[in-house]
């Protein structure tokens, strides 16, 4: 089911309103079975009768059972033989962690894997037949995978393992935040599933503020952006240079929009029934470097992998080349864990270069900013430090879009072409040219929208990533959300501004049920 | 609790109110089959005699100020892409047709003789939108009866959205001597007086939709022709129906289905068939981007030549 659907808007009411009536005792049943169905509604609402056939789902829900059953019981076998012969610990540590890798594997990079090989020997003029498993790949996989490995790892560092296996099943499962995160720690989420929560009015309307910003971003914003994003990176040798660029954009604004706005719609869901999830995102388009942007994107992906590959790897705490080694491994399994394609690969080893080139280059760029007088305004030092880490990060997410690594380096190879004309009539100041230099020969569509649509949607594109920026950079400077500062102002100003937020939500909204970005991670 | 549900009542009650205000507010909307809000409006207004011209797209390049001239007839062209609904575009007519006017219908080949060209248009929820559009009361009444509440909310709201969007494009260019404006935004530049193209197709090469798969026509989906020229005898005004045009090379590939469609028309249609198939089959030359538009060089051909038809006719 997915959050930005009608069957959503039908679901949580019904869900929220049960689990307040219901006795605290069946709590967890109730939440067990609306997230199994929840769970459930995505392949429910995409079966065509006889296209797929009816195992593939009997495998994908044996698969995601066998995930919980198998990692419930080794954490109760890893906490017993604690007390026991610690090898055998380790061996079931090791099977917790397998198992589930093994299956995000089969369902997600094995035919990557094996397209992989095949290229490599027919480089090598090698005989080796491509083989291509047909499966449906579980949604929320790699969330899921993540969630029982940390708790498995957890167990075995100390802590306690959960011994009712619907409480444990509720961890995995949990509607809001199974599909796309954010990824909670079993030791945060599990003791919330055992509090009786009651109905608290101001705690339930900020979540649903919360949620109404995350529509926002994703229905407002993100969901607009990826009309132009999809029409030029689904054909980028249809496109100059210019709308090239204007894809990039819109991509980098569609991406973070679309994934704060779910984890906005998570963290705000899971608040209307009393629990507390973890933020995902810190205002990243703000970082003054591309390792400040890495501490504040998909917080709890990278609290993960520096929890359990960075430190057990030596994090800082080894030799300078070895630190620098940990760092790239870190985004190369962040860009393994987004996608079984060289692009998501390309685009983490960029965003790692970066890290390592910032690295590298500290000591001269502090001289540099010294030498020029840049430190002495240091507000305009900023706002080009902020301007020059998403320029960065957008040259990298060309990758994270591009639908292939060729496709990718043709965008970055064409980035510049076509801007001869364009200058040359933009200084004749030849209007009627321009007009029909931004047009699209022989094509109905401009950018994705329909040619008199294009004008109006781009205004509302830009009037709404003035507010959501404006937003941001309010909340960094109060450093507290901003429905809590709006929440001491005037009732008249509170409902003004409620009313803006309805009326962009109803109004301004793209209702075209887009699936979350995040959603095929 | 209650307090909740109060204020979601309020919250409820206040875009109801903001989408019926802006539902009636005039504005206009960003598709370019908005601008058959303004070609309502020319039927409204202008006085008869009236030459009503109704088709697809190949009318839209008509020189009809030509027409006008020649045969003092005020023209309202109309005609819309795809000919999109044309039992539509006719009832919406109905009302505003006047002694004397004439009706000049073309149903371009592919409408007729293309299934799925014919299925695209009559599924098609754009042209849907609009038709809505041009007599919202009727088809209000007409969705209710038939119980369809979410699809009627659904096409309201999409109608809403694309007027608050032409609203905000215009209030932030500072366009406000335009912000009451209906139909097509800009229609007095794109549109002339009588409602034709003010620019001709542009010329693109390889023609457009030449992948036709005609068959055999079918009256049942022509009949409501007659029963449109009974009303117009009634009002003692006048139906005329023409071939459309059509690139040498494609009428005799499908001269047969278009043979037919030429019997059919000759032994059903009760009104003043004008032309043959043949007359207006004109080289590629003469075409612009699609097999249904002509360019500068063949609407100078086209033109004329109707008009002497119209002559012949009248």
């Amino acid at each position: 089911m997915l959050f930005n659907s009608i069957d959503f808007i039908i679901f949580l009411p019904t869900v929220v309103l049960v689990y307040f009536l219901l006795p605290y005792a069946w709590r967890w049943i109730w939440l067990l079975a609306t997230s199994c169905f929840f769970f459930g509604y995505f392949y429910y609402s995409s079966y065509v009768a006889g296209t797929t056939p009816v195992y593939y789902y009997i495998i994908l829900v044996l698969s995601v059972l066998s995930v919980i059953l198998v990692d419930y019981l080794i954490a109760i076998l890893i906490n017993r033989s604690k007390s026991g012969s610690s090898n055998a610990s380790k061996i079931y540590l090791l099977i917790g962690i397998l198992f589930p890798l093994g299956l995000l594997f089969i369902f997600k990079y094995f035919n990557f894997f094996n397209q992989t090989v095949s290229q490599i020997a027919n480089f090598f003029m090698l005989n080796y037949p491509t083989r291509v498993l047909n499966i449906i790949v579980p949604v929320g996989i790699s969330y899921y995978t993540f969630h029982s490995i940390s708790y498995i790892i957890d167990v075995y560092r100390g802590q306690k393992p959960e011994r009712h296996l619907g409480i444990f099943s509720l961890y995995i499962l949990f509607f809001p935040k199974i599909v796309a995160g954010p990824i909670e720690r079993a030791g945060m989420l599990i003791p919330q599933f055992r509090e009786e929560h009651t109905f608290d009015y101001q705690r339930f309307t900020d979540g649903l503020k919360l949620m109404a910003w995350g529509f926002f971003k994703k229905i407002v914003i993100a969901d607009r952006a990826a009309i132009i994003a999809n029409e030029v990176f689904n054909n980028p040798h249809g496109y100059q240079g210019i709308y090239l660029i204007i894809a990039c954009f819109s991509f980098i604004f569609q991406v973070y929009c679309d994934f704060s706005g779910y984890s906005d719609i998570a963290v705000g869901t899971a608040q209307l029934m009393g629990f507390k999830l973890t933020d995902n995102f810190k205002r990243p388009y703000l970082s003054t470097s591309i390792s400040d942007l890495w501490r504040r994107w998909h917080i709890t992906l990278i609290a993960w992998l520096r929890d359990y590959i960075y430190i057990p790897l030596g994090g800082k705490r080894v030799a300078r080349w070895r630190w620098q080694y940990n760092i790239m491994v870190i985004f190369l399994v962040s860009g393994i864990w987004h996608g079984a394609n060289w692009t998501f690969i390309i685009w983490a080893s960029l965003n790692g270069f970066y890290q390592l080139f910032s690295i590298w280059t500290e000591n001269i760029r502090d001289r540099f900013n010294n030498l020029i007088g840049l430190t002495k305004v240091p507000r305009f030092h900023k706002a080009l430090k902020i301007l020059t880490t998403f320029l960065l990060f957008t040259f990298a997410g060309i990758f994270f879009r591009a639908n292939t690594a060729s496709d990718g380096f043709y965008i970055i190879s064409h980035l510049h072409t076509g801007f001869g004309d364009l200058f040359k009539i933009i200084a004749a100041l030849d209007y009627e040219k321009l007009k029909f230099f931004l047009v699209i020969q022989n094509k109905v569509t401009f950018l994705g929208f329909a040619k008199p649509a294009f004008l109006p949607e781009m205004a509302t594109l830009a009037l709404t990533l003035i507010v959501w920026y404006g937003v941001e950079i309010i909340q960094e400077n109060s450093r507290q959300p901003l429905r809590l500062l709006i929440s001491q102002k005037p009732w008249y100003v509170r409902w003004a501004l409620y009313y803006g937020m309805l009326f962009a939500l109803v109004f301004l909204g793209v209702f075209a049920n887009q699936q979350f970005i995040y959603f095929k991670f | 609790m209650i307090k909740l549900v109060v204020k979601t009542i309020i919250c409820v009650i206040l875009m109801a109110a903001t989408m019926a205000l802006i539902w009636v507010i005039p504005g206009t909307h960003p598709h370019d089959l908005a601008a058959l809000l303004n070609k309502k409006e020319m039927l409204i207004v202008k006085p008869s005699p009236r030459m009503i011209l109704v088709g697809g797209s190949s009318v839209l390049s008509m020189k009809s100020e030509l027409i006008s001239k020649e045969l003092r007839y005020n023209v309202i062209d109309m005609s819309s892409w795809g000919g999109m609904g044309t039992f539509e575009i006719l009832e919406e007519i109905k009302p505003y047709l006047k002694p004397a006017d004439v009706v000049l219908v073309t149903m371009e080949y592919g409408t007729i003789l293309d299934k799925k060209f014919y299925e695209y248009i009559h599924t098609n929820d754009e042209a849907k939108k609009f038709l809505f559009l041009m007599s919202p009361g009727r088809h209000i009444l007409d969705s209710l009866k038939k119980r369809e509440f979410f699809n009627l909310f659904k096409l309201m709201h999409e109608l809403v959205q694309m007027k608050t969007k032409s609203f905000l494009l215009k209030i932030v260019t500072l366009n406000f001597s335009h912000l009451f404006d209906i139909g097509f935004p800009g229609f007095k530049d794109e549109f002339t007086v009588n409602g034709d193209r003010n620019r001709p197709y542009m010329v693109f090469r390889p023609l457009g939709d030449s992948k036709t798969n005609f068959s055999n026509p079918d009256w049942e989906k022509l009949s409501f022709l007659n029963d449109f020229n009974d009303f117009a005898a009634k009002r003692h005004a006048r139906v005329l129906f023409y071939f459309s045009h059509f690139p040498e090379n494609k009428y005799k590939e499908n001269e047969t289905y278009i043979e037919a469609y030429y019997q059919m028309m000759k032994k059903n249609f009760k009104g003043t068939i004008i032309n043959k198939p043949g007359d207006f089959i004109y080289p590629e030359e003469y075409f612009a981007d699609t097999i249904y538009h002509l360019n500068e060089k063949g609407e100078s051909v086209r033109t004329p030549e109707m008009v002497k038809m119209l002559k012949k006719a009248l």
